[in-house]
């Protein structure tokens, strides 16, 4: 994608937009500024209110997922990625769970928690790779790809 | 981390608040070759990954007060919603007794403190015998509740649990309807 595209896709994007509301933030006092975003804050749990009937839709999935063996795989790139890991790696202390049943996966790995990895999240082969099986397995899809 | 061996049975939740990261959309595009389950935890309407996951989850919260840091409000969003999933999936394959943690795994101080007072909530026995009887379980609290609630011994209240899929309450039903009406 170009630089131009890339930046036409983020304008139209909600949560890059400017908050007219804070526009003087940096006028403002430590009181003011945590007020400020303790009211931005309130509208959090609204919008998570509005879309409870999806989540409570994927949590079925999930147990569903779980009886039959299978597991929850977070994939996300940067602070995304990091509250993956983060919820996947309080449910075997939370639940008594084995590692491994609920997973984090972060773009650009394990180091990527705790750096910033340029260009990690860039690449829609390491999120395929992330989740692939091994790589023969891999090879040989590359090779129905070819046929 | 890599290559976990992703098969039709597992659920991918691919999260990204911009909803078009390249990453996440390679993840869902192999998990859906697999026949994985999928959704997409946005912060945008009809994302690009909202538009490819089964499910899509796509909490709006409105610019941010410094433009474009979303690590704040779409970063706690997204914490609320995963709090959810696994919280509310756990629950829903028997880790909670009533409201109590029963399958925590007692791994430091501040965890053997807890696993006591667990075991003292849900069966009002005393600091002592709640000693005894996570001695008596191995330090296994759903097992030792099970065992306190009903008097089985270490195997059969570990066979009654099976029995019940790990679910305290129909363990404890069995045995003893009261105790879990």
């Amino acid at each position: 994608m170009t630089k131009t595209n890339l930046m036409a896709e983020l304008e139209q994007l909600v949560s890059e937009a400017r908050n007219p509301k804070t526009m003087q933030i940096d006028l403002m006092s430590s009181a003011e500024i945590v007020a400020a975003m303790n009211r931005e804050d309130t509208r959090v749990s609204e919008a998570v209110n509005k879309v409870l009937p999806q989540v409570a839709a994927t949590v079925d999935k999930i147990v569903e997922a779980f009886r039959a063996g299978g597991r929850l795989i977070y994939m996300g790139a940067g602070t995304s990625g990091r509250l993956g890991v983060l919820d996947a790696s309080e449910c075997p202390p939370t639940f008594g769970v084995p590692e491994g049943m609920v997973v984090g996966l972060i773009a650009g790995g394990d180091r990527a928690l705790r750096h910033p990895i340029e260009g990690a999240e860039d690449s829609r082969d390491e999120g395929w790779r992330d989740l692939e099986r091994d790589r023969s397995y891999r090879q040989r899809r590359r090779c129905r790809h070819r046929r | 981390m890599k290559e976990i061996g992703l098969t039709d049975k597992d659920v991918v939740v691919g999260i990204a608040v911009s909803g078009r990261t390249p990453y996440v959309i390679g993840g869902l595009d192999y998990a859906k070759k697999v026949g994985a389950v999928t959704a997409a935890l946005s912060c945008n309407p009809d994302s690009a990954i909202a538009r490819m996951a089964d499910i899509a989850i796509s909490p709006v919260v409105g610019p941010e007060a410094l433009t474009g840091s979303t690590r704040l409000k779409s970063g706690t969003a997204q914490k609320l919603v995963l709090n959810m999933l696994t919280t509310a999936s756990m629950i829903r394959i028997g880790k909670s007794y009533e409201n109590l943690m029963v399958d925590l795994s007692v791994s430091n101080e501040k965890l053997v403190a807890r696993a006591h007072r667990i075991l003292v909530d849900a069966t009002g026995c005393s600091a002592d015998s709640a000693e005894q009887f996570l001695k008596a379980a191995n330090n296994n609290v759903k097992l030792a509740i099970l065992m306190a609630l009903t008097g089985m011994t270490a195997a059969d209240g570990q066979t009654a649990l099976n029995n019940a899929d790990g679910f305290l309450r129909r363990a404890a039903a069995q045995h003893q309807p009261r105790v879990a009406s």
